[in-house]
């Protein structure tokens, strides 16, 4: 709700601290440009290709206030806004507002889409525990794919904490994950737990205690996400050097088959600014502790149990199957200065942590550097373990479903008791399939 | 005059429950019982002392009214870390149309001039103690149906956190909603105060006030005494005083069922 839309900025931020002029990587900074942005019709400032849509006003407004330093700005016309909340209610987000902002919403999109004739991929970033981001933001991704059918869909969403936000939280996010596994490409999740923790990283000083604003957890998400979707070149020894990786490569190579669409991103290091100074990193720990990361299904560098490795890599004759985590497919970027890339990638070419073992990784890397880090090392994974909260989601849910309690708000709005049965039985299915990846102990 | 009050209450309870999104009950025996704790006695001649104690009493009593109403609306006027507005309060709250009672509890008490003295914790125990609710009703002999807590002040996320979890060990919420809890966190506290709680409970407790209310309204009601009174007016029949009769008892026997109510044996779903 208040913060989701922050995270827009911080991605457009990141990206934009990329096209400065007077950075040594200038075709770099042309393609993000490019990738990113439009230019404005003063031919300086750049307009991000966004549409920022809230049922409330305040932090869309303030989004369109900035300035940017005069870099880029967002563009007025691509954006909807109302006052009235959707007041956590997914119904309310998609089949009201679904309809009586669908125009605006379809207008807002065109207005864009007409500057952006070769679009291949579009991202859309949303919660999944609120009204407007959940149930409003599945409703825009099925208009996205009905007004460009051929354009890639990845949804960003953020998981809200456990230990509750919000009470129905858990409906929103069976019903947002539902949907969007019919009408969108792949999903990016992020868990609030996981970014709070990794937040408290970058303060310094910060003790367990202290609570992390939204602000710096969404600056960390924005962090990944750009990472990702940033240029970088193929590193193929078969094809030319510097052919680019464009997003839609990432997407098909992440998600090739429509059973398993759930993607997580990691990044190392992860570090405050001014720890940057005395930290000096190597690609081969990067690649150590990101690769850890995965298997163990982590977003944070801390507490990893090297004892759990692949099996061609333990030392003991006693080859018991380990907790691994098993991935159908990896993409890694790495960005800075003197990438050793095949040292990274053979990390990552182990047959064990693919699904029948079957390696399915693209590397991708870049001579520029993300954020000031001299080097940083970005992987973003379809793995089994991104479907492992499934089983607390659905169980915990199920028990609310079974005493009908809060069914009638939902019903308000026109959903009924039927769509959430399908509702369970799509997530259940996916929980299933992902679980199946595991090898049977 | 306390008898006719009875038929009014039921009368108009049940047409508020049924119309209402959300029921917030206020009891005047409660206010009183907070002012009467709060207030200083004034030594002065009899007669002068009981008309401005009782029209000051009432102002008091009044003014916890106003400041529920205001702790409500401040996140829609004021910018914090979780704005609550009134919508989410009623969807994350009333699990059933018709369990849509949220008994306000307030916290500190205190008179307006008392600097104040209550430490963070010991506020959000207290608004959930008997003496504290503005409805008589105890919380402990109920199960919750899910909790509002609205913070007003400078309190930070994981000081909620906190004691949200000291809180749960001592509560019971219902098999179905174990983490009903909803959080409004707003920047800008109550004027004269550092920080406030104000707690909206749904409780099964509150069967217990309508029990007693039912038992007063029937003392009467089954004698018919008074009631000619309300038919004498137009627009007013029997038969809607029945009625709203009838959706007491349903209203009790709802929470009733609910405070003993045990999770079925399926727990997982099937895939069909």
């Amino acid at each position: 709700k208040q913060w989701y839309q922050r995270r827009v900025r911080a991605v457009y931020r990141e990206q934009s601290n990329n096209t400065r002029p007077g950075s040594s990587a200038s075709a770099y900074c042309r393609e993000t440009a490019a990738r990113f942005f439009t230019p404005g019709a003063d031919g300086g400032t750049l307009i991000a290709n966004a549409v920022l849509v809230d049922m409330e006003n305040k932090v869309v407004a303030g989004c369109l206030s900035r300035r940017h330093a005069g870099v880029w700005t967002y563009n007025p016309r691509c954006s909807v806004l109302s006052k009235q909340g959707s007041g956590n209610n997914w119904a309310n987000g998609y089949c009201n507002f679904g309809e009586t902002k669908e125009e605006e919403i379809s207008v807002a999109v065109k207005v864009l889409l007409h500057s952006l004739p070769d679009l291949r991929v579009a991202l859309l970033l949303m919660s999944a525990a609120g009204g407007t981001g959940s149930g409003l933001g599945c409703r825009i991704t099925e208009l996205i794919r009905d007004i460009v059918p051929g354009v890639l869909l990845v949804n960003q969403v953020v998981l809200p904490f456990s230990q509750g936000e919000v009470s129905v939280q858990g409906y929103n996010m069976l019903l947002t994950l539902s949907s969007l596994y019919q009408s969108s490409d792949a999903l990016l999740l992020s868990h609030n737990d996981s970014y709070q923790t990794l937040s408290r990283r970058l303060i310094p000083g910060t003790s367990s205690r202290d609570c992390i604003s939204f602000r710096e957890m969404n600056r960390l998400i924005s962090s990944h996400v750009a990472g990702v979707l940033l240029p970088a070149s193929s590193a193929k020894e078969e094809e030319k050097k510097g052919r680019l990786i464009h997003c839609d490569d990432i997407v098909e190579h992440l998600v090739p088959h429509p059973c398993y669409r759930l993607l997580t991103a990691r990044m190392m290091p992860v570090i405050s600014e001014h720890s940057r100074d005395y930290t000096n990193t190597t690609w081969e720990m990067l690649g150590k502790y990101s690769r850890q990361m995965l298997i163990q299904n982590s977003i944070i560098d801390e507490g990893l149990i090297w004892s759990i490795k692949p099996r061609s890599e333990l030392l003991t004759t006693n080859k018991r199957t380990q907790n691994l985590n098993v991935s159908v497919s990896n993409y890694i970027v790495c960005r800075g200065s003197e990438v050793a890339l095949p040292e990274v990638e053979d990390r990552f070419k182990v047959a064990d942590l693919y699904r029948n073992e079957k390696t399915k990784l693209l590397c991708g890397y870049s001579a520029a550097t993300f954020d000031k880090l001299d080097k940083s090392l970005f992987v973003i994974d379809n793995s089994a373990k991104n479907g492992h909260f499934l089983e607390d989601l659905l169980s915990d849910s199920w028990l609310k479903f079974q005493a009908n309690a809060f069914i009638y708000q939902y019903e308000k709005f026109g959903l009924d008791r039927e769509w959430f049965k399908e509702s369970f039985n799509v997530i259940e299915k996916v929980r299933r399939d992902y679980e199946n990846l595991l090898p049977k102990k | 005059l306390d008898c006719t009050i009875a038929v009014e209450a039921v009368v108009s309870t049940q047409s508020t429950g049924e119309h209402g999104n959300c029921v917030l009950p206020v009891e005047n025996q409660a206010l009183a019982a907070i002012c009467e704790r709060l207030s200083t006695p004034k030594v002065d001649t009899i007669r002068h002392t009981v008309t401005e104690t009782k029209e000051k009493a009432f102002n008091r009593m009044n003014s916890f009214v106003a400041k529920v109403i205001m702790d409500i609306t401040a996140s829609a006027r004021f910018d914090g870390a979780i704005n609550v507005d009134i919508n989410e309060i009623s969807m994350n709250l009333v699990p059933f149309p018709r369990a849509n009672y949220l008994v306000p509890g307030v916290a500190p008490l205190q008179s307006p001039k008392m600097p104040q003295q209550r430490h963070l914790d010991a506020i959000f125990s207290d608004v959930f103690s008997p003496t504290h609710q503005l409805c008589r009703v105890d919380l402990r002999k109920g199960v919750f149906l899910s909790a509002g807590l609205l913070v007003r002040g400078e309190v930070a996320m994981s000081d909620v956190r906190r004691n949200i979890d000291r809180l749960s060990e001592s509560t019971r919420f219902i098999y179905w909603n174990k983490d009903g809890w909803k959080t409004g966190l707003c920047w800008v506290a109550s004027c004269g105060l550092r920080h406030s709680v104000l707690s909206l409970s749904n409780s099964t407790a509150i069967r217990y006030t309508f029990e007693g209310l039912r038992e007063r309204f029937s003392r009467l009601y089954n004698r018919r005494a008074h009631l000619h009174h309300y038919l004498n007016v137009d627009g007013m029949e029997a038969e809607q005083v029945e009625a709203a009769y009838e959706s007491l008892n349903n209203q009790i026997a709802l929470y009733s069922e609910m405070e003993s109510a045990e999770p079925l044996d399926i727990v997982k779903p099937c895939v069909i």
